[in-house]
This record gives structure tokens, C-alpha cells and sequence, in this order.
């Protein structure tokens, strides 16, 4: 067998064991899934939901232009700027209003007699924001943080290639646990 | 010389099928060609989910093209480049050093593995090359095309390519495998 036909017959090998071994259907998801903030495809006559999760309504497959998806997202960002804009204006006014009073609590003659008690201070409102990361991105972070190091040192061997390589499973799995 | 076919490309011009039928039908090849450019199902998988993901996020344009198969592999042999690949390949090299994960491979009859084993230690232009010429079953005009260079310069790479793969395919028959 000569170079040519040793080669095509590797490709095809190649282009059959790729449709047969790679799984495009959960893959198609994971596309599905992170963009379903941009675009609302929505489930699929193709895909088959896997065991145990549950169905959601049907919607139109065809895809939204993406001008409508990029519309879609900025209008999101800035509902949610707006929300914040309000609860941090809504934490100011509080945050002011309290201290007025403490002031004036504070500056009130001493010699006046105790007759009336101080008004109640109101309860103070606290905003506290928790942020969690999935584990899996951390470790991207830190494996990424990692592979650039190794880069500028020049360090091109065994420990790169295992580190880009946790790099790559560490992003698919956040991809993974990131999307909703 | 392998002739210059093109076949499994007929089946192109604009499409209106939807994105999930596309990518169901062209991940898998996608994948495959990456996988045989790269020897990493990881890496493979991972680039070509961003090229698909790029065309998901244009599909209205992308669809409307002369060509919508030839825009994902042109976008998948290109993007990332040079490090990427270049550093793989240089892996394959001390592959029995290399601890690798079970699932990172498409399992392939060990002659098939040899050959895009072999492939990989080529240079970058002309593994890409041979990668579309067989694999894709592009012409020359066609590779040419996808990777930005006159047709004239990719004869030669196939040429030097299948040269060079002869004598390292070849090396290995020397020591009694069967071609």
C-alpha cells in the first residue's frame, strides 16, 4: 500500500471513528445552554432530553436573528445596572437619613429635661452581596495563571503540556457548572 | 498523488437548515480533523465547540454563505494557531513520556494511528495540508483557499508531505510492520 492510499485510509478511519465516538448531541447543549441568555432556542426535535430532567415547554427552534440576541443581552445588562443603581441608592438615603438623626440626638441640649424618650433609630438595612465560584473555575484561573507563566519562562515541556491540559478539563467543567 | 476531488464538499451553498442539524452533522468531522492535526480529543473537542459557537452566534450570516462547512474548518484550522499546535505536535514526539488521559484519544486501528502520528510531526502548513486533502477530500484550490496560500504553494507542501510521511511510514516497514 503506497503513501496515498495509506493516508486515505486513515482519514477515513479517522472521519468514521470521530462520528462514532464524538457525543455532538450533549455538546450541542453545552452551545444551547450558554446561549440561552442570548438567544431563546429553547429545546430541540433533535435532542432527546436526557433521563430524569425535566422537559421544558416547546419553543420555535428556528435561531433569533443575532442582532436581536446581542439586543436582548445589553437590554439585560442594563436592567440588572439599574437594579443595582437603585439598591445602592436606596442604601445611601437609609445610611444618610440614619445619621441625620444620630446627629441631632447628638447635638440636643443636655439640659432639657428627659421628658420625651428619643425617637426609635430605624433599623439599619444591610446589603450584603455573596459571590460563589465554582471550584472548577478556580482551578481554570489558577491553571491558566500556570500555563502563561510557563510561557514566558519558555518552559515548553512535560508540565506545560499536563497543565494546559488540566486547563482544558478545568474550563469545560466550569463551562459546564456555569451555565444555568 | 491523490486527486483532487472535492466530492464530500457538493453538498454546499446557502443553507436554511438549522444550526442544530448543521452541527450535529459537522462537529464530529470537525473534531476528527482537529484531533488528527493535534492528537488530543480534549483539545480537539474544546476548539472546535469555540468555532461552532462562533457560527451559532452568526448563524444568520453564516447560513447565508457560499459555503458554511468550509467557514468552520477554515475557522478551526486557523484559530489559536501557531502555539497550540505547534506545541502538540512537539508532545507527540516524547508521547511515551507523556501521562495522558484515557479518554483523550479516538480510538483508531494502530496502522490508521501511526499514519496521523506521523502527520503531526510534520510541519504545521503542510500537516494542515494533507489534513484537508485527505481527510476533507479537498482539491488544491480548495485547501489553498481555506489556508490563505497559492494553490502553486500548496502542491509543493503536499508534495514534500507525502514525501516526508513516506520515508517515516516507510522507516517503520523497514522493521518488519505491515504496510
Amino acid at each position: 500500500m503506497n503513501i496515498d492510499e495509506r493516508l486515505r485510509a486513515a482519514s477515513r478511519a479517522l472521519r468514521d471513528g470521530s462520528v462514532a465516538q464524538v457525543d455532538a448531541a450533549s455538546r450541542l447543549r453545552e452551545i444551547v445552554r450558554h446561549s440561552d441568555q442570548l438567544v431563546a432556542h429553547g429545546p430541540t426535535t433533535l435532542l432527546p432530553d436526557p433521563p430524569g430532567q425535566p422537559r421544558e415547554p416547546p419553543m420555535l427552534l428556528a435561531p433569533s436573528p443575532p442582532s436581536a440576541a446581542r439586543w436582548s443581552r445589553s437590554s439585560q445588562r442594563l436592567a440588572l445596572a439599574v437594579n443595582l443603581l437603585l439598591v445602592l441608592a436606596l442604601g445611601i438615603v437609609i445610611g444618610v437619613a440614619a445619621t441625620d438623626r444620630r446627629d441631632v440626638a447628638g447635638t440636643a441640649p443636655t439640659t432639657a429635661a428627659p421628658v420625651v424618650a428619643p425617637p426609635p433609630a430605624p433599623a439599619e438595612t444591610w446589603f450584603q452581596t455573596r459571590t460563589s465560584v465554582p471550584e472548577a473555575c478556580l482551578d481554570m484561573a489558577e491553571l491558566g495563571d500556570e500555563v502563561i507563566a510557563r510561557l514566558n519562562r519558555n518552559q515548553r515541556d512535560n508540565r506545560l503540556y499536563l497543565a494546559l491540559r488540566d486547563y482544558t478539563i478545568a474550563s469545560q467543567a466550569c463551562r459546564r457548572e456555569a451555565s444555568p | 498523488m491523490g486527486q483532487a476531488t472535492g466530492d464530500r464538499d457538493e453538498q454546499t451553498g446557502p443553507t436554511s437548515e438549522p444550526f442544530e442539524a448543521f452541527y450535529l452533522r459537522e462537529y464530529p468531522q470537525v473534531v476528527g480533523l482537529l484531533y488528527g492535526l493535534l492528537g488530543s480529543r480534549l483539545v480537539a473537542e474544546e476548539l472546535a465547540q469555540e468555532t461552532f459557537l462562533v457560527a451559532y452566534r452568526d448563524w444568520d450570516r453564516i447560513s447565508g454563505l457560499d459555503n458554511p462547512r468550509a467557514w468552520v474548518r477554515k475557522v478551526a484550522v486557523n484559530q489559536r494557531g501557531s502555539f497550540l499546535r505547534a506545541y502538540l505536535r512537539q508532545q507527540t514526539r516524547d508521547r511515551d513520556a507523556t501521562v495522558r488521559y484515557e479518554d483523550d484519544s479516538i480510538k483508531l486501528a494502530d496502522d490508521h494511528a501511526e499514519v496521523w502520528q506521523a502527520v503531526r510531526t510534520l510541519p504545521p502548513l503542510q500537516a494542515k495540508a494533507i489534513a484537508l486533502h485527505y481527510y476533507e477530500d479537498y482539491s488544491v484550490a480548495q485547501v489553498a483557499a481555506a489556508l490563505g496560500k497559492a494553490p502553486g504553494t500548496i502542491k509543493a507542501q503536499l508534495h514534500h508531505g507525502r514525501r516526508k510521511l513516506a520515508r517515516l511510514l516507510g522507516a517503520e516497514t523497514d522493521r518488519g510492520r505491515p504496510t
